[in-house]
């Protein structure tokens, strides 16, 4: 039995996160969410990251891939993204009731991203027959929402938005990869934020979103992202100074938590080959971080093989929730272009993990005529976007353009 | 059409890139000029058959990977376009070198459809080739977006009369620029769109016009190469990509009112690759007998470098004053592909693992290897079509962001 669990152990998985699209590109910057002239914006933000660790189920701090993975192994990402942004009012000569005196903006983001394992990450995710990174189109954003009026008092100005988003899931999928820039499921969501001027040296910008999520039919890496990806809500805010004409600091905060669990329903993943003992040695008692010998010593030496098998059904986890901070400096040069770096620094989380059972079958794989010798349980990590949580920095560049006049 | 306009639109026809990184794309017209400052797009479409190389020793084989044995083709339809700005810098603040000259941001985005082709496609969909490496869940499909370019540059002699639009027959532009790995990169496919490497490049450009109408221009670049972590199709990529160092070289003339004619050379030295634990051989060495298989013995390993010369011409036409169309041909002279010696080792009983009880190995034979992606260095020619258009010139905005 001692054996058995040591192949399920030896299961653990990478637990590396994606790079939270949907977080970095929601957070607000300066004057996000303030009434703009009309006319185009274009907007280029390079996002760099390298995830050394990641939260657990627990709100505990650990490397990624722990204890399987030694610490410094990591996977590193980069989103290139382009934003294009339209600011005019389309219903300035109807009737159309609040359209008609209210601007209207429309927003497309879209981009690409590179996103890859280390060495001991691809080593691991090709004992599942699986790899260890994914590049491409990320997937594309498009909203568009209506301002509201803006409110003065006295040395305060400001104004607030309504906004809709959709995220069409047409980024980049590889269903073996442990990371991906696309997620493979849609996304609603409805938002408002205000923005709030204070002396014309003070800008808060401040949104709360709620995020519908569709069912990804399509689980990659094993299944170990979730089929039915729980709802998010999202509570961000930025407060920027602005030292002269062209320079601003800001400092922001950012939450997002699920609403319910992740539930994981196609969970296939196992070792691409069987195990012998001494692999399954390997695995636990010399490299498994808990100080524990789960198999006898002696027992390493034998040449049984197993196989494993995830038993089918719903898995669940506890939920996921991530807080971080941001701060950045900014320099508007000239009267069209924007400069401006950023850290986003994770202060808290909670990761995907979960609970499953295995098959145990000897020799041969699991099959009507090779039934399970036994089973036994083992905690897999949830991977990617939906299931993951960073506590690695990221840091991004940015660039605001105004190609055209309105 | 004033000479200004072709001026321009012939300056943004720029350093415009195919999908593989290490083809390197037909130096175009006015490549080092600077021009005024403003927003252009180079855009272009490129087709190569893939399917003759150069081996290790230089010569001519007809396949994309020779030691496969049979066959093979990478054929290969890629376009780009490239987003290019001409602008000032702090032209108010005063500061040394950079208020008073233009610079240069590029930026390089591509898309490619490539695959395998004959004798490799074959073994890649033989799902029996080993049941314990990555030869059995190979893949043939690496289409898609192709990797991010970023240069910015400054033009260090030439620039300096461009509020006065004066015309300098001389010109030194210093760029620098990083690729970012985001294209499509199939792990265990032999060719993809993306190179999953990223890249730092300095370049040296020079330009000069000799006699009116005529353009002179030659540029050099280092170009140093970050490890792949994931080498794909088992690691006959190159885990590291050796260093290369560009050269081009053309002359452009004048022969109507809107038609332009080029000559150029191209060169490519390319530091030998390095190849970290390969999984397979398509050429691996038959097994003994059925109680003994093979399997490649770990370690380093590193090629000879890699090498093209390539010549040819191009064809350029003002279709009006914002567009420019062109057409380049180029046909590679001579060059050397990354090959290298991977000895494998023989284990029985067959299949079993290496270092577990009851499993002998012992040493088999040796055999010679093709580096796959940017080991390859193709001998097929190759058609390039590009068009650029003018999107304006000046700062759009003249208080935008201002103060309200």
């Amino acid at each position: 039995m001692h054996r058995l669990r040591t192949l399920a152990a030896a299961l653990g998985l990478l637990g590396c996160a994606g790079t939270a699209q949907a977080g970095i590109i929601f957070t607000p910057h300066l004057s996000e969410y303030s009434k703009l002239p009309t006319g185009q914006y274009t907007e280029f933000t390079f996002v760099y990251t390298d995830i050394e660790d990641v939260y657990d189920r627990d709100g505990k701090r650990v490397h990624a891939g722990s204890p399987f993975l030694n610490p410094g192994e990591s996977v590193q990402a980069t989103l290139a993204l382009m934003k294009f942004l339209w600011i005019g009012n389309m219903f300035r000569d109807s009737n159309v009731w609040f359209l008609k005196t209210h601007p209207q903006f429309c927003r497309m983001i879209g981009g690409v991203g590179w996103q890859q394992g280390s060495d001991a990450v691809i080593e691991r995710a090709r004992l599942f027959g699986l790899t260890g990174g994914g590049n491409g189109l990320v997937d594309p954003f498009g909203l568009c929402g209506v301002y509201t009026d803006e409110y003065r008092w006295g040395p305060v100005r400001a104004n607030g938005l309504w906004a809709g988003t959709v995220k069409f899931p047409i980024g980049r999928w590889d269903r073996d990869a442990v990371v991906n820039t696309g997620t493979n499921y849609w996304s609603y969501i409805p938002q408002f934020a205000v923005h709030a001027d204070f002396w014309g040296r003070l800008q808060l910008d401040a949104t709360a979103a709620y995020h519908f999520h569709g069912d990804n039919d399509e689980p990659g890496f094993g299944g170990t992202t979730p089929t039915r990806i729980a709802d998010w809500r999202t509570y961000e805010g930025n407060l920027a100074f602005k030292w002269t004409e062209h320079w601003f600091t800001d400092l922001g905060f950012s939450h997002r938590e699920s609403v319910g669990p992740n539930y994981y329903d196609q969970v296939t993943v196992t070792f691409k080959d069987p195990q012998p003992a001494q692999t399954a040695c390997d695995n636990t008692n010399n490299n498994n971080g808990l100080g524990l010998v789960v198999i006898d010593q002696n027992a390493c030496n034998t040449s049984n093989q197993f196989y494993l098998r995830p038993q089918p059904g719903a898995y669940a986890d506890r939920g996921i929730y991530g807080d971080a901070v941001t701060a950045g400096l900014y320099y508007i040069y000239r009267t069209s272009s924007v400069v401006n770096l950023r850290i986003f620094y994770p202060v808290a989380g909670r990761g995907s993990q979960f609970n499953i059972t295995y098959d145990v079958c000897a020799e041969n794989p699991c099959s009507d005529s090779n039934p399970p010798i036994s089973t036994v349980g083992t905690v897999l990590n949830g991977v990617q976007e939906a299931a993951a949580i960073s506590a690695s920095p990221f840091f991004e560049l940015r660039f605001v353009y105004l190609f055209w006049a309105p | 059409m004033s000479r200004i306009a072709k001026r321009v639109l012939l300056c943004c026809a720029v350093l415009a890139c195919g999908a593989a990184p290490a083809e390197e794309p037909a130096p175009q017209l006015g490549r080092y000029l600077p021009l005024y400052p403003g927003l252009y797009f180079n855009g272009g479409y490129a087709q190569d058959e893939r399917d003759w190389t150069f081996d290790a020793s230089g010569h001519e084989r007809p396949s994309a990977a020779p030691q496969a044995g049979g066959r093979t083709a990478f054929p290969e339809k890629s376009g780009f376009g490239t987003f290019i700005w001409h602008f000032p810098m702090f032209d108010s603040y005063g500061l040394p070198f950079f208020s008073d000259r233009t610079h240069t941001a590029r930026m390089t985005v591509r898309y490619a459809d490539t695959s395998t082709e004959g004798q490799l496609a074959e073994f890649i969909a033989d799902g029996s080739d080993d049941a314990r490496s990555e030869a059995d869940d190979l893949k043939n499909d690496g289409h898609g977006v192709g990797d991010l370019t970023l240069e910015f540059g400054s033009f260090l002699l030439g620039s300096r009369g461009w509020r006065t639009r004066a015309q300098n027959r001389f010109a030194v532009l210093l760029l620098a620029g990083v690729n970012l790995p985001t294209g499509i990169y199939e792990r265990d496919a032999p060719v993809s769109a993306g190179s999953n490497t990223w890249y730092f490049q300095g370049r040296l450009g020079l330009h000069w016009q000799p006699w009116d109408g005529a353009f002179l221009e030659t540029g050099f670049a280092h170009r140093d190469y970050t490890n792949n972590e994931e080498p794909a199709f088992g690691a006959l990529m190159p885990h590291k990509q050796g260093d290369d160092r560009l050269f081009d070289l053309s002359l452009a003339q004048r022969f109507t009112r809107d038609f332009y004619a080029s000559a150029f050379l191209t060169r490519r030295q390319g530091q030998p690759n390095e190849y970290r634990n390969p999984q397979f051989a398509p050429n691996a060495p038959p097994h003994p007998d059925a109680n003994t298989d093979s399997y490649p013995a770990p370690g380093v390993y590193r090629d000879g470098g890699t090498e093209l010369q390539a010549n040819g011409f191009a064809l350029h036409y003002f279709v009006t004053q914002r567009w420019l169309a062109a057409f380049h041909y180029t046909h590679p002279q001579d060059g050397r592909s990354g090959q290298f010696l991977l000895p494998f080792r023989e284990k029985s009983p067959a299949g079993c693992i290496p270092g577990s009880t009851g499993c002998t190995s012992n040493a088999g034979e040796t055999v010679l290897v093709d580096g796959m992606g940017p080991a390859r260095t193709y001998s097929t020619d190759r058609l390039m079509l590009t068009v650029t258009y003018n999107f304006g010139q000046g700062d759009a905005f003249t208080c935008t962001g201002c103060e309200r």
